[in-house]
C-alpha cells in the first residue's frame, strides 16, 4: 500500500510540475508571434488491485497540448496571402504613381503642354528665332521625359523582376523549412505525444510561407503537413518541391515547381502580385507611354511633314525610317507600303509634290496616288522621279533619299495647282492658301461669251468636285483685270485681258492636305520628331542642329504659321490612338487611373487587413495567452481548491468518526 | 421504544447512510472529474452539494446517535457504543444489523479512499496554483500595478 501512496505523491507531483511548467511557458510566450496556449491533460492514474481492493493510484499528467482552432488558423493563412497580395500591389502602384508625378512641374502632363505652349507662342510669330528655339526645347523636354519614363517603367520591371526571383528563393526556403519540421515533428510524435513547440515553428513558417504565395494545408496522420498551391504539391510529408521562374516565349515570367512543366499562377500573396507587376501592370504602362509618344510622334510629324521651313523648300531630304526588304530579293522597289516595315501606316491618299525654281520663283505642283495596299515603294520613287528637276532613290540601307536639281527646291506644302493657267483667251492666277478641310477641283466654267473686263454681264461659275456652285465672278464690266476675286476658303483669282466663252474651262485642284497618305509621317521624311515610340523618341537632331528647319509654314509664304496651326490643333484633338482623347487628358486617365487602382488597393487592404486582425484576435482567444485570463483562472481554481478541500477533511472526519461507530 | 422498534430504527439509519455514502461516492468521483478536466465550474457545484450532503450527515448522525444511546440502554451496554457490540447483543435478532454494518463500513470504506484520493488531487492541484501565483504575482519592483510588466520580471 505505501509503494502505492508514494505512487500517487510523485504521480500528482510529476502532474503538478507538468502544469505549473505549461503555465510557465504560456506566460514566458504570451508576446511570442504565433504561439499557441498549451494546455495540461490531467487524468485520474489507473486504478489498481491491492490486497483484493481497487485502490487509485493519484493524478498523471496524459499530455501537454496546443491549443488551436484548425479553421481560423486556415483562414489566417487564406486572408495572410490577399494581405501580401494586396501590400505588394500597393507598393507596386505607388512606386509608378511617383514615377509619373502627375500632376505637377517636370511631369509628362506639364511637359505636352510645355510643347504645345512653346508651338503656340511660335504661331504667333513664326519667324522669331528664339521662339523657335524655345519650341524645339520644349520638344525636348517632351521627348526626354517620355524617354525617362519609359526608363523608369524598365527599371520597376525589373526590380519587380528581382524581387520575384528573391521571393522564389524565399518560398523554396521556407518550403525546406517545413519539410524538415515535419521530419521532427513526425518523429517527437510517434509515441502519441503532441510536438508543441515544433508545430508553432512550422505554423509560423507556414504564415510566413502564405505572405508569398496562396497555399492549402492537409495535416497527414502523422502529424506532417502537405502544402499544395493551387494544386501543385510543394511539401508533401519531408520533401519540399522547389519553385522555379523563368521566362516564356512572350517575355512573360511563369512560375513552374521544378519537374513540372504546368505554369503556376499564384492568386494570393506577394509573388502573385509581383507576376502582376511584371507581366500585367507595368507592360500596359509602358504600352500606353509607349501609345502615347507614337501618337505624338505620328500626329506632329504628319503635321510637320507637308510644313516649309523657314530657309524655303528643301534641296534634299533623307527619311528616318527605314523601310525593310521584306521579300529579302535584295530590292526594296517591290515592297508593299504597308508591308515595308515602316512604323507608321500609310493610307490611302494623296502626297502633293512642288518643286520650285530657286531663281524666277515658279512652282510645279503635282500629286501622287497612293493606294495602301497595292502602291509600292517603287511606284512611289518612280512617281517622285517623274516630277522634274526632283531625284529619288533608296539607298542600300533602305532610307529614302531625295534631292532637287541644283537651284531647285522642293517641298509638300498643301499648294492648290495650279496656279496660273488660262480661261479662254484670258489668264487666270490663283493666290492664296487653301483653307477648306477637305481637298476639292475648282472647275471656272463662263455662263457666257465676251470680254474680260468690257463685256456687261460677263459672269464666270466655279464649280467643286461635287457639281456644287461654290462662286460666281463677274469678270465683265468694270471688272479691271487682274484684280483679285474672293473663291472662298482662302484662295482668290484674277483675270487678264482676253476673250472668253461658255465652252472655255479652267481647273484649280485645291489641296487641303499635303499629304493625306501620311506617307512622309511614315517614312519619316521632314520629320519633328525621330523614332517611333516612348524608348526613342527624340527631337530630329537635323532640326536641333539648324532650327530653320523647324517647319512653321504651311505654304511657305513669310509670316505663314500653318503647319504650327496644325500642330496646335493636336493639342485639343480627339485622337484614336489615345482612345480619343486629346494627349494631356490621356496622361491625366492613365494617372487617375493608377491612382485610383492604388487607393483601391489600399482600402482592399485596409479592410482585408481588419478581416485578418480579427481572425488573428479569434486565433489568440483560442490558442494564444492571454495573461490576465491566466492568472484570473489560477485565482478561480485556488479558491475553488480551498473550498474543496476543507469540506473534504469534513467528509474525512466524518467517514473516520462513523468508522469508529460501526 | 421498544427495543424492536430501535433496532428497526437503526437499521432504516444505517440503510439511509450506505444511499448516502454512494451518493457521496459519486459527488466525490465528480469532484475528480471536475479537477482533472480543470473545470472550476464542475467542481465549485460539487463542492457546494458536498457541503449540501455533510450538512444532513451531521443531522443523521445525531439522531443515529440518540437511537444508538437509547438502544445501549435497552441492553444494559456500557462503554463507547458501537453498532457492532449491539448486533452481537442482540444475538439472532442483530443479524440484520450485522449485515448493515459490514455494507456500510465498505461504503466509508470506499468514501474514505476516494476522500483521500480527491484530497491528494486538491492539494497537488492548489500548491500548482499557489506556486505560480507566488511566482507570477510576486511584488512588482517598480511598484507598478499588477499586470503585464511585472510578469516579465518574473519570467526573466
Amino acid at each position: 500500500m505505501s509503494s502505492i501512496a508514494f505512487n500517487i505523491g510523485i504521480e500528482g507531483l510529476l502532474a503538478a510540475q507538468a502544469a505549473l511548467d505549461t503555465v510557465g511557458h504560456n506566460l514566458a510566450n504570451a508576446n511570442t508571434p504565433g504561439y499557441s496556449r498549451q494546455s495540461v491533460l490531467l487524468s485520474a492514474g489507473r486504478t489498481q488491485q491491492f490486497s483484493g481492493r481497487l485502490v487509485g493510484t493519484g493524478v498523471r499528467a496524459e499530455q501537454i497540448v496546443s491549443v488551436r482552432d484548425l479553421l481560423v488558423d486556415r483562414r489566417i493563412l487564406s486572408q495572410r496571402g490577399l494581405l501580401g497580395r494586396l501590400e505588394a500591389k500597393s507598393s507596386g502602384l505607388s512606386d509608378i504613381e511617383a514615377l509619373m508625378g502627375e500632376p505637377g512641374a517636370g511631369s509628362l502632363s506639364s511637359t505636352i503642354s510645355g510643347f504645345f505652349t512653346g508651338v503656340s507662342r511660335l504661331s504667333a510669330n513664326p519667324g522669331d528665332a528664339v521662339l523657335r528655339q524655345d519650341a524645339l526645347r520644349a520638344g525636348t523636354d517632351m521627348a526626354e521625359r517620355i524617354r525617362s519614363l519609359e526608363t523608369g517603367f524598365q527599371k520597376l520591371r525589373k526590380d519587380a523582376d528581382s524581387r520575384l526571383g528573391a521571393q522564389v528563393k524565399q518560398v523554396n526556403t521556407l518550403t525546406k523549412d517545413i519539410a524538415t519540421l515535419n521530419r521532427a515533428i513526425a518523429a517527437a510524435e510517434l509515441d502519441g505525444s503532441q510536438a508543441s513547440g515544433l508545430r508553432d515553428s512550422r505554423d509560423e513558417t507556414l504564415r510566413a510561407l502564405s505572405d508569398i504565395i496562396d497555399v492549402a494545408v492537409v495535416e497527414r496522420q502523422d502529424g506532417t503537413f502537405s502544402v499544395s498551391t493551387r494544386g501543385q504539391i510543394l511539401v508533401s510529408s519531408t520533401r519540399n518541391f522547389e519553385l522555379e521562374s523563368s521566362v516564356n516565349a512572350d517575355g512573360e515570367a511563369i512560375l513552374n515547381v521544378r519537374g513540372s512543366d504546368q505554369t503556376l499562377k499564384p492568386t494570393g500573396g506577394s509573388l502573385a502580385a509581383y507576376l502582376e507587376q511584371v507581366n500585367e501592370v507595368l507592360p500596359q504602362q509602358l504600352a500606353k507611354l509607349d501609345a502615347l509618344a507614337k501618337t505624338l510622334i505620328h500626329e506632329v510629324n504628319k503635321a510637320h511633314s507637308t510644313g516649309v521651313p523657314a530657309n524655303g523648300p528643301f534641296r534634299s531630304l533623307e527619311s528616318t525610317h527605314a523601310l525593310t526588304d521584306g521579300d529579302g530579293d535584295g530590292s526594296y522597289d517591290d515592297e508593299l507600303l504597308s508591308q515595308a516595315g515602316l512604323p507608321f501606316p500609310v493610307k490611302d491618299g494623296k502626297l502633293t509634290v512642288s518643286i520650285t525654281d530657286k531663281l524666277t520663283g515658279d512652282v510645279e505642283t503635282m500629286q501622287i496616288e497612293i493606294d495602301a495596299e497595292e502602291t509600292t515603294v517603287g511606284d512611289v520613287v518612280n512617281a517622285l522621279n517623274a516630277v522634274s528637276q526632283l531625284t529619288a532613290v533608296v539607298e542600300g540601307d533602305g532610307f529614302l533619299s531625295l534631292r532637287a536639281a541644283e537651284g531647285y527646291g522642293f517641298d509638300f506644302a498643301a499648294r492648290s495647282f495650279p496656279t496660273t493657267g488660262s480661261l479662254g483667251a484670258a489668264a487666270v492666277d490663283i493666290t492664296g492658301g487653301y483653307a477648306g478641310t477637305t481637298a476639292s477641283d475648282l472647275t471656272f466654267r463662263p455662263r457666257g461669251a465676251g470680254e474680260v473686263g468690257s463685256t456687261d454681264n460677263l459672269l464666270v461659275d466655279v464649280f467643286d468636285r461635287n457639281g456644287d456652285r461654290v462662286a460666281t465672278l463677274d469678270v465683265g464690266a468694270g471688272y479691271v483685270p487682274g484684280s483679285e476675286l474672293d473663291l472662298g476658303n482662302g484662295l482668290k483669282a484674277s483675270f487678264g485681258l482676253g476673250a472668253i466663252a461658255n465652252t472655255d474651262s479652267f481647273e484649280v485642284h485645291a489641296v487641303a492636305d499635303g499629304d493625306t497618305s501620311d506617307v512622309l509621317a511614315a517614312l519619316g521624311m521632314n520629320s519633328l520628331f525621330e523614332g517611333d515610340g516612348a524608348d526613342d523618341m527624340a527631337v530630329s537632331a537635323r532640326i536641333l542642329d539648324d532650327p530653320r528647319l523647324f517647319a512653321a509654314s504651311a505654304t511657305g509664304a513669310d509670316g505663314d504659321g500653318g503647319a504650327l496651326a496644325a500642330m496646335l490643333a493636336i493639342s485639343e484633338a480627339s485622337l484614336d490612338g489615345l482612345s480619343g482623347s486629346s494627349p494631356v487628358q490621356y496622361v491625366g486617365a492613365v494617372a487617375a487611373d493608377i491612382g485610383f487602382e492604388r487607393s483601391s488597393s489600399e482600402l482592399a487592404m485596409e479592410t482585408e487587413k481588419a478581416l485578418h486582425d480579427g481572425l488573428v484576435a479569434q486565433r489568440d482567444s483560442n490558442s494564444g495567452v492571454n495573461v490576465d485570463e491566466e492568472l484570473v483562472d489560477m485565482l478561480r481554481f485556488q479558491q475553488a481548491y480551498q473550498a474543496s478541500a476543507q469540506f473534504l477533511q469534513v467528509v474525512n472526519s466524518l467517514n473516520d468518526e462513523l468508522l469508529r461507530l460501526l | 421504544m421498544s427495543i424492536q422498534n430501535l433496532v428497526t430504527a437503526l437499521d432504516a439509519s444505517l440503510q439511509s447512510e450506505i444511499g448516502a455514502k454512494n451518493a457521496q461516492i459519486e459527488l466525490l468521483e465528480r469532484q475528480e472529474r471536475a479537477i482533472t478536466a480543470r473545470d472550476v465550474e464542475a467542481l465549485g457545484e460539487a463542492t457546494r452539494e458536498l457541503q449540501t450532503h455533510v450538512q444532513r450527515e451531521i443531522e443523521r448522525a445525531v439522531k443515529r446517535s440518540t437511537i444508538m444511546a437509547d438502544l445501549a440502554r435497552a441492553l444494559e451496554l456500557n462503554g463507547t457504543v458501537r453498532v457492532g457490540a449491539i448486533a452481537d447483543a442482540l444475538g439472532t435478532r442483530g443479524r440484520t444489523l450485522a449485515t448493515r454494518r459490514t455494507e456500510l463500513r465498505a461504503r466509508c470504506a470506499t468514501s474514505l479512499r476516494k476522500t483521500r484520493h480527491v484530497a491528494a488531487l486538491v492539494r497537488g492541484h492548489a500548491s500548482l496554483v499557489e506556486e505560480a501565483l507566488g511566482r507570477f504575482l510576486a511584488p512588482d519592483p517598480s511598484g507598478a500595478p499588477l499586470g503585464r510588466g511585472s510578469l516579465v520580471d518574473a519570467e526573466a
